[in-house]
């Protein structure tokens, strides 16, 4: 299974102060020390991407990860996620989230005190907007590294549906339109492409 | 302590060293008494703690770490760490 996103902050900009987490996926993060890290990264911005706001950080690429920026008013969104994934769908997903967030609380962080728990009626909009971590499903798309072979299903190397699914995958198709295709529930393909991800038949592109 | 900040107040600030290079230092303050309490009452202890939590951070290399400063002064009732990263070593 591909996860686009692994955490997702909402900072204000001029604090640096957290003022919403959301984590996705198995990272083991403290939020606290990373939105610290984050802030402090986008200082140094000889390294940036710049793009239309040439002042401000768009993105920065680590080993492993990326990080995505994106603002609106004061409050400043990042993502923490894959270095392989889409930028221009994150950037795009924060943007969305971060207006939205402004939109909803702009009288509030005028006249702030500090408790950061008011904000936690933000999550359910946040993950909408960013489909539960998921975003990044609507581009990438599973492609055969190599050929199946029935035989494969014969010595029970792979599964049927497995074969099945397989088959499909040709980069261009989603996972959704495999089990519509194959009439299949999505829970099934998801538990295919799981299996052939496993044995390193598939790739995401 | 689940997270750091359950102990302790940091803050990061980021600046450029003396070879020119440029760094994140994370100053971080904890009452004495409170780190004793959870048995962190020397150096080492501290040192090992924060380097555990450093550890967790998704772009901060081994070699970053390896490469760290890291400072501690014990005041009478607090006790200051600072922790100084080279902005190059952090991918």
């Amino acid at each position: 299974m591909i996860l686009l996103i692994h955490g997702v902050y909402l900072i204000d900009e001029k604090s640096g102060t957290n003022l919403l987490f959301r984590k996705y996926g198995e990272l083991d993060m403290d939020e606290t020390l990373i939105s610290g890290f984050l802030t402090a990264i986008r200082h140094f911005s000889s390294e940036l991407k710049r793009e239309k706001e040439p002042n401000r950080v768009q993105e920065i690429e680590m080993e492993t990860y990326k990080i995505v920026y994106a603002f609106e008013g004061e409050v400043l969104a990042v993502a923490i996620v894959d270095r392989g994934d889409s930028t221009p769908l994150v950037r795009s997903a924060l943007k969305k989230l971060a207006a939205s967030f402004s939109n909803d609380y702009a009288v509030i962080l005028r006249e702030w005190n500090g408790d950061v728990s008011i904000f936690k009626d933000f999550l359910p909009k946040l993950d909408e907007i960013l489909m539960d971590g998921k975003i990044g499903e609507q581009v990438k798309k599973p492609k055969l590294k190599r050929k199946l072979m029935k035989s494969m299903v014969r010595i029970g190397f792979i599964s049927e549906v497995a074969f099945l699914v397989g088959e499909l995958c040709d980069g261009k198709k989603s996972r959704d339109f495999i089990a519509s295709e194959l009439g299949m529930p999505l829970e099934k393909v998801i538990e295919a492409l799981g299996e052939l991800e496993k044995k390193d038949l598939i790739e995401w592109v | 302590m689940k997270f750091l900040k359950d102990v302790w107040e940091y803050y990061f600030t980021t600046s450029t060293g003396r070879n020119g290079k440029r760094i994140i230092v994370i100053h971080a303050v904890a009452p004495l008494k409170r780190l004793k309490d959870l048995g962190l009452d020397d150096e080492s202890k501290i040192k090992q703690l924060w380097l555990s939590a450093l550890s967790e951070v998704p772009f901060l290399s081994k070699k970053s770490l390896d490469n760290s400063l890291f400072e501690i002064d014990f005041g009478s009732e607090e006790v200051e760490v600072r922790i100084t990263l080279s902005q190059e070593d952090i991918s």
